[in-house]
Protein backbone atom coordinates (compact mmCIF):
# COMPACT_ATOMS: atom_id res chain seq x y z
CA UNK A 1 0.00 0.00 0.00
CA UNK A 2 1.40 3.31 -1.04
CA UNK A 3 -1.21 5.89 1.35
CA UNK A 4 -0.31 9.52 1.57
CA UNK A 5 -2.19 12.29 3.63
CA UNK A 6 -3.61 15.74 1.27
CA UNK A 7 -5.56 17.91 1.63
CA UNK A 8 -8.28 18.48 -0.95
CA UNK A 9 -11.71 20.60 -1.53
CA UNK A 10 -11.39 21.39 2.54
CA UNK A 11 -10.93 17.79 3.43
CA UNK A 12 -7.57 16.24 4.76
CA UNK A 13 -8.23 12.88 3.50
CA UNK A 14 -5.71 9.73 2.53
CA UNK A 15 -5.18 9.05 -1.21
CA UNK A 16 -3.74 6.23 -2.58
CA UNK A 17 -1.28 5.32 -5.40
CA UNK A 18 -3.03 4.92 -9.14
CA UNK A 19 0.34 5.57 -11.16
CA UNK A 20 1.36 7.59 -13.87
CA UNK A 21 0.69 10.76 -11.24
CA UNK A 22 -2.68 9.83 -10.53
CA UNK A 23 -4.77 9.07 -7.29
CA UNK A 24 -7.33 8.40 -5.35
CA UNK A 25 -8.76 9.80 -2.54
CA UNK A 26 -10.23 8.34 0.40
CA UNK A 27 -13.66 10.52 -0.48
CA UNK A 28 -13.97 8.55 -3.91
CA UNK A 29 -12.60 11.07 -6.16
CA UNK A 30 -9.45 10.33 -8.56
CA UNK A 31 -7.29 13.21 -9.04
CA UNK A 32 -3.82 14.28 -10.69
CA UNK A 33 -1.53 14.97 -8.52
CA UNK A 34 -1.17 18.15 -8.75
CA UNK A 35 -4.41 18.90 -8.03
CA UNK A 36 -4.38 18.34 -4.14
CA UNK A 37 -1.91 19.57 -1.32
CA UNK A 38 0.66 17.45 0.13
CA UNK A 39 0.68 16.97 3.56
CA UNK A 40 3.24 14.89 5.58
CA UNK A 41 2.12 11.13 5.10
CA UNK A 42 2.09 10.88 8.85
CA UNK A 43 2.18 13.21 11.90
CA UNK A 44 5.87 12.12 12.94
CA UNK A 45 5.80 11.20 16.91
CA UNK A 46 9.98 11.37 18.03
CA UNK A 47 12.07 11.55 15.05
CA UNK A 48 15.46 10.65 15.69
CA UNK A 49 17.77 11.27 13.24
CA UNK A 50 20.83 10.26 12.22
CA UNK A 51 24.33 11.84 11.54
CA UNK A 52 27.56 10.83 9.50
CA UNK A 53 26.14 7.26 8.76
CA UNK A 54 27.36 6.50 5.21
CA UNK A 55 31.19 6.27 5.03
CA UNK A 56 31.52 8.41 1.77
CA UNK A 57 29.18 11.39 3.21
CA UNK A 58 31.58 11.16 6.61
CA UNK A 59 34.50 11.45 4.56
CA UNK A 60 33.59 14.57 2.46
CA UNK A 61 32.42 16.37 5.60
CA UNK A 62 36.02 15.23 6.89
CA UNK A 63 35.15 13.32 9.95
CA UNK A 64 35.45 9.46 10.75
CA UNK A 65 33.00 7.21 10.53
CA UNK A 66 31.38 7.21 14.02
CA UNK A 67 31.77 4.52 16.16
CA UNK A 68 28.12 4.47 17.93
CA UNK A 69 25.44 5.87 16.21
CA UNK A 70 25.65 10.21 16.12
CA UNK A 71 22.11 10.49 16.99
CA UNK A 72 19.77 13.63 17.00
CA UNK A 73 15.81 14.61 17.29
CA UNK A 74 13.84 16.72 14.60
CA UNK A 75 11.21 18.65 15.88
CA UNK A 76 7.66 18.70 15.05
CA UNK A 77 7.42 21.77 13.48
CA UNK A 78 10.21 21.32 11.23
CA UNK A 79 8.30 18.70 8.75
CA UNK A 80 6.52 19.64 5.24
CA UNK A 81 5.10 17.67 2.45
CA UNK A 82 5.38 16.61 -1.08
CA UNK A 83 5.41 19.42 -3.21
CA UNK A 84 5.83 22.24 -0.79
CA UNK A 85 8.29 25.26 -0.05
CA UNK A 86 11.36 25.10 2.13
CA UNK A 87 12.30 28.54 3.15
CA UNK A 88 16.15 29.54 2.67
CA UNK A 89 17.28 31.87 5.26
CA UNK A 90 18.23 35.19 4.14
CA UNK A 91 22.04 35.13 5.04
CA UNK A 92 22.45 31.85 4.42
CA UNK A 93 25.78 30.68 2.10
CA UNK A 94 25.41 27.17 2.37
CA UNK A 95 22.15 25.05 2.46
CA UNK A 96 21.96 21.45 1.15
CA UNK A 97 19.49 18.76 1.12
CA UNK A 98 19.96 15.36 2.57
CA UNK A 99 17.92 12.54 1.08
CA UNK A 100 17.52 9.73 3.37
CA UNK A 101 15.41 6.48 3.86
CA UNK A 102 12.91 7.44 6.80
CA UNK A 103 11.74 3.94 8.54
CA UNK A 104 8.28 4.33 10.07
CA UNK A 105 7.73 2.10 13.33
CA UNK A 106 4.61 0.84 13.59
CA UNK A 107 4.65 -0.47 17.65
CA UNK A 108 5.77 -0.32 20.99
CA UNK A 109 9.68 -1.83 20.68
CA UNK A 110 11.83 -1.82 23.77
CA UNK A 111 14.86 -4.04 23.85
CA UNK A 112 14.83 -5.38 21.08
CA UNK A 113 17.36 -7.81 18.56
CA UNK A 114 18.43 -6.71 14.79
CA UNK A 115 16.78 -9.99 14.34
CA UNK A 116 13.31 -8.72 15.75
CA UNK A 117 14.00 -5.21 14.65
CA UNK A 118 11.85 -5.38 10.92
CA UNK A 119 9.30 -6.89 12.74
CA UNK A 120 8.35 -3.49 14.24
CA UNK A 121 8.22 -1.53 10.95
CA UNK A 122 5.45 -0.31 9.09
CA UNK A 123 7.22 1.21 6.29
CA UNK A 124 9.18 3.83 4.79
CA UNK A 125 8.82 7.16 3.29
CA UNK A 126 11.63 9.69 1.69
CA UNK A 127 13.02 12.13 3.79
CA UNK A 128 15.26 15.57 3.26
CA UNK A 129 16.36 16.57 5.89
CA UNK A 130 17.91 20.27 4.98
CA UNK A 131 21.09 21.66 6.72
CA UNK A 132 22.10 25.35 7.06
CA UNK A 133 25.74 24.91 7.27
CA UNK A 134 26.40 28.47 8.04
CA UNK A 135 24.76 27.74 11.58
CA UNK A 136 26.70 25.17 12.60
CA UNK A 137 28.04 25.33 16.31
CA UNK A 138 29.87 22.55 18.13
CA UNK A 139 27.43 22.20 21.04
CA UNK A 140 25.06 19.31 20.13
CA UNK A 141 26.46 19.70 16.90
CA UNK A 142 24.28 19.04 14.93
CA UNK A 143 22.08 22.06 16.36
CA UNK A 144 18.43 22.58 15.99
CA UNK A 145 19.15 26.09 14.35
CA UNK A 146 20.82 24.25 11.52
CA UNK A 147 18.85 20.84 11.38
CA UNK A 148 15.00 22.00 13.33
CA UNK A 149 13.64 24.85 11.29
CA UNK A 150 10.73 25.42 10.40
CA UNK A 151 9.65 24.02 6.15
CA UNK A 152 13.34 22.30 6.44
CA UNK A 153 11.83 18.67 6.26
CA UNK A 154 9.79 17.82 3.64
CA UNK A 155 8.45 14.08 4.15
CA UNK A 156 6.48 12.07 1.56
CA UNK A 157 4.89 11.58 -1.13
CA UNK A 158 3.61 8.11 0.42
CA UNK A 159 3.89 6.16 3.38
CA UNK A 160 4.95 2.89 1.63
CA UNK A 161 3.86 -0.34 3.54
CA UNK A 162 7.15 -2.99 4.87
CA UNK A 163 5.55 -5.65 2.61
CA UNK A 164 6.59 -3.29 -0.68
CA UNK A 165 10.41 -3.05 0.46
CA UNK A 166 11.78 -6.61 0.28
CA UNK A 167 15.04 -5.58 0.85
CA UNK A 168 15.30 -2.13 2.62
CA UNK A 169 18.94 -2.07 2.79
CA UNK A 170 19.46 -2.12 -1.23
CA UNK A 171 17.59 0.95 -2.46
CA UNK A 172 19.22 3.58 -4.52
CA UNK A 173 19.02 7.29 -3.81
CA UNK A 174 19.45 10.11 -5.81
CA UNK A 175 18.58 13.90 -5.56
CA UNK A 176 18.48 16.30 -8.23
CA UNK A 177 18.91 20.00 -8.12
CA UNK A 178 16.72 21.79 -11.27
CA UNK A 179 16.83 18.30 -13.51
CA UNK A 180 20.48 17.88 -12.63
CA UNK A 181 21.35 14.62 -10.35
CA UNK A 182 23.91 15.99 -7.81
CA UNK A 183 23.65 12.70 -5.11
CA UNK A 184 23.51 9.35 -5.89
CA UNK A 185 23.92 6.17 -3.29
CA UNK A 186 22.43 3.35 -1.88
CA UNK A 187 20.92 2.38 1.43
CA UNK A 188 23.51 -0.77 1.50
CA UNK A 189 26.15 1.65 2.23
CA UNK A 190 24.58 2.45 5.52
CA UNK A 191 27.20 2.54 8.58
CA UNK A 192 24.73 1.44 11.20
CA UNK A 193 21.95 -0.43 9.01
CA UNK A 194 18.29 -0.09 9.87
CA UNK A 195 17.65 -3.40 11.99
CA UNK A 196 21.28 -2.02 14.18
CA UNK A 197 19.67 1.62 14.67
CA UNK A 198 16.61 -0.19 15.89
CA UNK A 199 17.84 -2.34 18.31
CA UNK A 200 20.43 0.58 19.42
CA UNK A 201 17.60 3.31 20.12
CA UNK A 202 15.69 0.71 21.56
CA UNK A 203 18.50 -0.47 24.55
CA UNK A 204 17.41 2.86 25.74
CA UNK A 205 14.39 4.26 24.57
CA UNK A 206 10.59 2.74 23.94
CA UNK A 207 10.30 3.67 20.28
CA UNK A 208 6.15 3.75 19.53
CA UNK A 209 3.61 3.88 16.50
CA UNK A 210 4.64 6.36 14.72
CA UNK A 211 8.13 7.34 15.47
CA UNK A 212 10.57 7.48 12.52
CA UNK A 213 13.99 7.61 12.16
CA UNK A 214 15.95 9.61 9.16
CA UNK A 215 19.10 7.28 8.58
CA UNK A 216 21.53 9.74 6.92
CA UNK A 217 22.34 10.37 3.37
CA UNK A 218 25.50 9.52 1.26
CA UNK A 219 28.04 11.57 -0.44
CA UNK A 220 26.75 14.23 -2.93
CA UNK A 221 26.32 17.87 -1.14
CA UNK A 222 25.53 21.11 -2.93
CA UNK A 223 23.92 24.58 -2.41
CA UNK A 224 20.36 25.43 -2.92
CA UNK A 225 20.01 28.99 -4.55
CA UNK A 226 16.57 30.21 -3.98
CA UNK A 227 14.37 29.08 -6.83
CA UNK A 228 15.69 25.64 -7.21
CA UNK A 229 13.64 22.82 -7.57
CA UNK A 230 15.20 19.77 -5.22
CA UNK A 231 14.17 15.93 -6.30
CA UNK A 232 15.05 13.39 -3.66
CA UNK A 233 13.88 10.12 -4.64
CA UNK A 234 14.37 6.32 -3.40
CA UNK A 235 13.99 3.66 -5.35
CA UNK A 236 10.41 1.86 -4.74
CA UNK A 237 9.80 4.35 -2.11
CA UNK A 238 8.75 7.60 -3.80
CA UNK A 239 9.94 10.67 -5.54
CA UNK A 240 9.84 13.64 -3.10
CA UNK A 241 9.78 17.59 -5.48
CA UNK A 242 10.61 20.24 -2.83
CA UNK A 243 11.14 24.52 -3.84
CA UNK A 244 13.75 26.27 -2.26
CA UNK A 245 12.14 30.24 -1.44
CA UNK A 246 13.67 32.91 0.41
CA UNK A 247 12.55 33.72 3.73
CA UNK A 248 11.87 37.63 2.28
CA UNK A 249 9.68 36.44 -0.17
CA UNK A 250 8.01 33.45 2.11
CA UNK A 251 7.33 35.75 5.27
CA UNK A 252 6.28 38.93 3.03
CA UNK A 253 2.62 39.41 3.84
CA UNK A 254 0.19 38.37 1.34
CA UNK A 255 2.11 35.61 -0.30
CA UNK A 256 0.60 32.68 -1.03
CA UNK A 257 0.93 30.33 2.31
CA UNK B 1 3.71 -5.98 9.96
CA UNK B 2 0.91 -6.63 7.83
CA UNK B 3 0.08 -3.94 5.67
CA UNK B 4 -3.24 -3.42 7.16
CA UNK B 5 -2.49 -3.54 10.57
CA UNK B 6 0.45 -1.13 9.90
CA UNK B 7 -1.74 1.02 8.66
CA UNK B 8 -4.29 0.87 11.65
CA UNK B 9 -1.67 1.13 14.39
CA UNK B 10 -0.22 4.17 13.00
CA UNK B 11 -3.82 5.85 12.82
CA UNK B 12 -3.80 5.09 16.68
CA UNK B 13 -0.23 6.40 17.78
CA UNK B 14 0.03 6.70 21.35
CA UNK B 15 -1.24 9.68 22.84
CA UNK B 16 0.87 12.64 24.76
CA UNK B 17 1.21 13.12 27.98
CA UNK B 18 -1.90 15.16 29.64
CA UNK B 19 -1.38 18.39 32.90
CA UNK B 20 -4.10 18.86 34.95
CA UNK B 21 -4.87 22.81 34.61
CA UNK B 22 -5.44 25.29 37.33
CA UNK B 23 -6.99 27.82 35.37
CA UNK B 24 -10.32 25.61 34.54
CA UNK B 25 -11.78 23.03 36.91
CA UNK B 26 -11.73 19.35 35.35
CA UNK B 27 -9.39 21.07 32.47
CA UNK B 28 -6.02 19.48 30.96
CA UNK B 29 -3.79 20.83 28.38
CA UNK B 30 -2.24 17.59 26.27
CA UNK B 31 1.72 18.54 25.93
CA UNK B 32 3.48 18.71 22.43
CA UNK B 33 7.04 19.23 22.21
CA UNK B 34 9.31 19.58 25.34
CA UNK B 35 12.14 21.93 24.47
CA UNK B 36 15.47 22.22 26.55
CA UNK B 37 18.38 24.66 26.70
CA UNK B 38 21.64 23.81 27.74
CA UNK B 39 24.72 26.06 28.90
CA UNK B 40 21.25 28.48 29.88
CA UNK B 41 21.86 28.45 33.58
CA UNK B 42 25.04 30.75 34.51
CA UNK B 43 26.85 28.15 36.94
CA UNK B 44 25.97 25.51 34.20
CA UNK B 45 27.42 27.80 31.94
CA UNK B 46 30.22 28.21 34.16
CA UNK B 47 31.09 24.81 33.88
CA UNK B 48 32.63 25.08 30.30
CA UNK B 49 35.38 28.20 31.67
CA UNK B 50 38.31 28.02 29.75
CA UNK B 51 37.11 24.82 27.71
CA UNK B 52 35.19 26.73 24.83
CA UNK B 53 37.93 28.52 23.16
CA UNK B 54 39.71 24.61 22.66
CA UNK B 55 38.72 22.17 20.24
CA UNK B 56 35.97 20.39 19.83
CA UNK B 57 34.15 23.65 21.00
CA UNK B 58 36.54 26.74 19.32
CA UNK B 59 34.11 29.40 20.60
CA UNK B 60 31.31 30.11 22.98
CA UNK B 61 28.22 29.25 21.64
CA UNK B 62 26.36 32.12 20.10
CA UNK B 63 22.86 30.75 19.34
CA UNK B 64 20.65 29.10 21.89
CA UNK B 65 21.97 25.11 22.76
CA UNK B 66 18.50 23.85 22.03
CA UNK B 67 17.61 20.05 22.59
CA UNK B 68 14.26 18.05 22.82
CA UNK B 69 12.79 15.74 25.28
CA UNK B 70 10.59 13.24 23.37
CA UNK B 71 7.35 11.61 24.10
CA UNK B 72 8.87 8.54 25.67
CA UNK B 73 10.63 10.48 28.84
CA UNK B 74 7.27 12.52 29.63
CA UNK B 75 5.60 11.20 32.85
CA UNK B 76 3.38 12.53 35.33
CA UNK B 77 4.51 14.13 38.77
CA UNK B 78 4.64 10.75 41.21
CA UNK B 79 5.73 8.35 38.77
CA UNK B 80 8.28 5.75 39.92
CA UNK B 81 10.68 6.08 37.44
CA UNK B 82 12.92 2.65 35.87
CA UNK B 83 16.87 3.56 35.75
CA UNK B 84 18.79 1.24 33.62
CA UNK B 85 20.74 -1.46 34.71
CA UNK B 86 23.59 0.68 33.77
CA UNK B 87 22.98 3.23 35.03
CA UNK B 88 24.41 4.40 38.10
CA UNK B 89 23.12 8.00 38.87
CA UNK B 90 21.25 10.41 36.78
CA UNK B 91 21.56 14.10 37.15
CA UNK B 92 18.17 16.24 38.03
CA UNK B 93 17.98 19.58 36.62
CA UNK B 94 15.31 20.94 38.28
CA UNK B 95 13.66 23.92 35.64
CA UNK B 96 10.34 25.62 35.17
CA UNK B 97 8.33 24.72 32.53
CA UNK B 98 6.68 27.49 30.43
CA UNK B 99 3.77 25.97 28.63
CA UNK B 100 2.17 27.94 25.65
CA UNK B 101 -1.48 28.55 25.34
CA UNK B 102 -1.54 29.63 21.22
CA UNK B 103 1.29 29.09 18.47
CA UNK B 104 4.45 31.67 18.34
CA UNK B 105 6.61 32.02 15.40
CA UNK B 106 9.23 35.33 14.45
CA UNK B 107 7.90 36.72 18.04
CA UNK B 108 9.07 39.34 20.11
CA UNK B 109 9.60 38.76 23.86
CA UNK B 110 5.90 40.66 24.46
CA UNK B 111 4.16 38.31 22.16
CA UNK B 112 5.95 35.49 23.77
CA UNK B 113 4.66 36.84 26.96
CA UNK B 114 0.99 36.73 25.54
CA UNK B 115 1.37 33.34 24.36
CA UNK B 116 2.13 31.61 27.73
CA UNK B 117 -0.45 30.04 29.15
CA UNK B 118 0.89 29.09 32.32
CA UNK B 119 3.85 26.97 34.23
CA UNK B 120 4.36 24.18 35.62
CA UNK B 121 7.78 21.97 36.96
CA UNK B 122 9.97 19.32 35.37
CA UNK B 123 13.20 17.39 36.03
CA UNK B 124 15.51 17.06 33.03
CA UNK B 125 17.19 13.82 34.15
CA UNK B 126 20.43 13.18 32.41
CA UNK B 127 22.90 10.35 32.43
CA UNK B 128 25.69 12.96 33.62
CA UNK B 129 28.18 14.23 30.70
CA UNK B 130 31.09 16.22 30.46
CA UNK B 131 30.48 16.87 26.91
CA UNK B 132 28.23 19.27 25.29
CA UNK B 133 29.56 18.26 21.18
CA UNK B 134 27.35 15.85 20.23
CA UNK B 135 23.75 15.72 21.15
CA UNK B 136 23.09 13.75 24.32
CA UNK B 137 20.48 11.26 23.18
CA UNK B 138 21.70 7.82 24.98
CA UNK B 139 22.40 10.57 28.09
CA UNK B 140 19.21 12.31 28.18
CA UNK B 141 15.53 10.30 25.96
CA UNK B 142 15.97 7.13 28.10
CA UNK B 143 11.84 6.21 29.25
CA UNK B 144 10.72 8.92 32.27
CA UNK B 145 13.61 10.87 32.16
CA UNK B 146 11.34 14.27 31.97
CA UNK B 147 8.92 14.07 35.26
CA UNK B 148 6.61 16.81 34.71
CA UNK B 149 3.79 18.56 36.88
CA UNK B 150 2.08 17.96 39.61
CA UNK B 151 -0.11 20.48 37.26
CA UNK B 152 -0.58 23.77 35.15
CA UNK B 153 -0.89 27.13 37.26
CA UNK B 154 -2.71 29.61 34.97
CA UNK B 155 0.09 32.49 33.94
CA UNK B 156 -1.57 34.68 36.07
CA UNK B 157 -1.00 32.89 39.19
CA UNK B 158 2.82 33.36 39.04
CA UNK B 159 4.29 36.55 39.88
CA UNK B 160 7.59 37.13 38.04
CA UNK B 161 8.57 34.56 36.05
CA UNK B 162 12.42 35.55 36.21
CA UNK B 163 12.60 35.47 39.67
CA UNK B 164 11.31 32.19 40.78
CA UNK B 165 13.64 29.75 43.25
CA UNK B 166 13.84 26.38 42.38
CA UNK B 167 14.95 23.26 44.92
CA UNK B 168 15.70 19.66 43.94
CA UNK B 169 15.82 17.89 47.51
CA UNK B 170 16.60 13.93 47.31
CA UNK B 171 15.40 11.83 50.20
CA UNK B 172 14.31 15.26 51.96
CA UNK B 173 17.84 16.21 51.50
CA UNK B 174 18.20 20.14 49.65
CA UNK B 175 20.49 18.50 46.79
CA UNK B 176 20.64 21.76 44.69
CA UNK B 177 19.27 25.30 44.24
CA UNK B 178 18.66 27.51 41.62
CA UNK B 179 16.37 30.48 40.33
CA UNK B 180 15.09 31.53 37.12
CA UNK B 181 16.93 34.84 37.95
CA UNK B 182 20.24 32.65 37.47
CA UNK B 183 19.53 32.78 33.76
CA UNK B 184 21.09 33.43 30.98
CA UNK B 185 17.97 34.28 28.84
CA UNK B 186 15.21 35.38 30.62
CA UNK B 187 12.05 33.22 30.06
CA UNK B 188 10.30 35.78 26.94
CA UNK B 189 13.76 35.84 25.31
CA UNK B 190 14.13 32.63 25.17
CA UNK B 191 11.05 31.56 23.72
CA UNK B 192 11.21 34.65 21.43
CA UNK B 193 14.71 33.70 19.98
CA UNK B 194 13.43 30.19 19.35
CA UNK B 195 10.35 31.06 17.31
CA UNK B 196 13.03 32.67 15.10
CA UNK B 197 13.05 29.34 13.27
CA UNK B 198 11.11 26.90 15.07
CA UNK B 199 7.08 27.41 15.37
CA UNK B 200 6.10 26.96 19.04
CA UNK B 201 2.43 25.31 19.34
CA UNK B 202 -0.11 25.59 22.24
CA UNK B 203 0.83 22.53 24.38
CA UNK B 204 4.49 22.92 23.95
CA UNK B 205 6.83 23.21 26.64
CA UNK B 206 9.93 24.79 27.52
CA UNK B 207 12.28 24.28 30.06
CA UNK B 208 13.88 27.28 31.84
CA UNK B 209 16.67 25.77 34.37
CA UNK B 210 19.66 23.90 34.03
CA UNK B 211 19.98 20.97 31.66
CA UNK B 212 22.65 19.30 34.15
CA UNK B 213 22.76 19.57 37.45
CA UNK B 214 25.22 18.35 40.36
CA UNK B 215 22.10 17.01 42.03
CA UNK B 216 22.31 12.97 41.31
CA UNK B 217 19.66 10.41 42.87
CA UNK B 218 20.52 7.05 42.68
CA UNK B 219 17.98 3.71 42.60
CA UNK B 220 15.96 4.14 45.25
CA UNK B 221 15.86 7.74 45.77
CA UNK B 222 12.93 9.92 46.21
CA UNK B 223 13.60 13.28 44.76
CA UNK B 224 11.36 16.40 45.28
CA UNK B 225 11.68 19.79 42.72
CA UNK B 226 9.72 22.92 43.98
CA UNK B 227 9.27 26.12 43.24
CA UNK B 228 6.70 28.06 46.10
CA UNK B 229 4.26 29.70 43.80
CA UNK B 230 3.84 26.26 41.58
CA UNK B 231 4.19 23.20 44.09
CA UNK B 232 6.42 20.56 44.47
CA UNK B 233 7.25 17.71 41.36
CA UNK B 234 8.27 14.32 42.66
CA UNK B 235 9.08 11.13 41.29
CA UNK B 236 11.42 7.81 42.81
CA UNK B 237 14.05 6.09 41.00
CA UNK B 238 13.71 2.25 40.88
CA UNK B 239 16.00 -0.59 39.45
CA UNK B 240 15.03 -1.55 35.32
CA UNK B 241 12.45 -4.70 37.36
CA UNK B 242 9.43 -2.39 37.93
CA UNK B 243 10.00 -0.81 34.22
CA UNK B 244 7.70 2.43 33.86
CA UNK B 245 6.00 2.49 30.29
CA UNK B 246 6.01 5.54 29.10
CA UNK B 247 2.86 7.49 28.00
CA UNK B 248 -0.60 8.81 30.38
CA UNK B 249 -0.28 8.15 33.86
CA UNK B 250 -2.69 9.42 36.73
Amino acid sequence: MRRARVASNGIIQYAFDLGDERIKLADGRICHQHEVDWLPPIEPRTTIALGLNYADHAKELAFKAPSEPLAFLKPRSSFVGHRSRTVRPDDAAYMHYECELAVVIGQRCRNISEAQAYQHVAGYTVANDYAIRDYLENYYRPNLPVKGRDTCTPLGPWLVTADEIPDPMNLRLSTSVNGVVTQQGNTRDMIFSIPALIAWLSSFMTLDAGDLILTGTPEGLADTPAGAEVVTEIEQVGRLVNTIVNATDYYAPGQRG
Amino acid sequence: MDPTHALLALDAAPGRLKLPYRGSPGASVQLGSVIGLALNERRELASLDGLTSAPPYQKPAQRPVLYLKPANTHVISGTQIALNAQTEAVSVAGCLGIVLGAPLARASAGEAARAILGYTIAADLSVPHDSYYRPAIRQKCQDGFCPIGPWLSPRASIGDPDALDITVEIDGVLAYRTSTADLVRSTTALLAEISQFMTLQAGDLILAGPSQSPAHARHGAHVAVSIAAIGTLDFSLAADAAHAEPGDRP
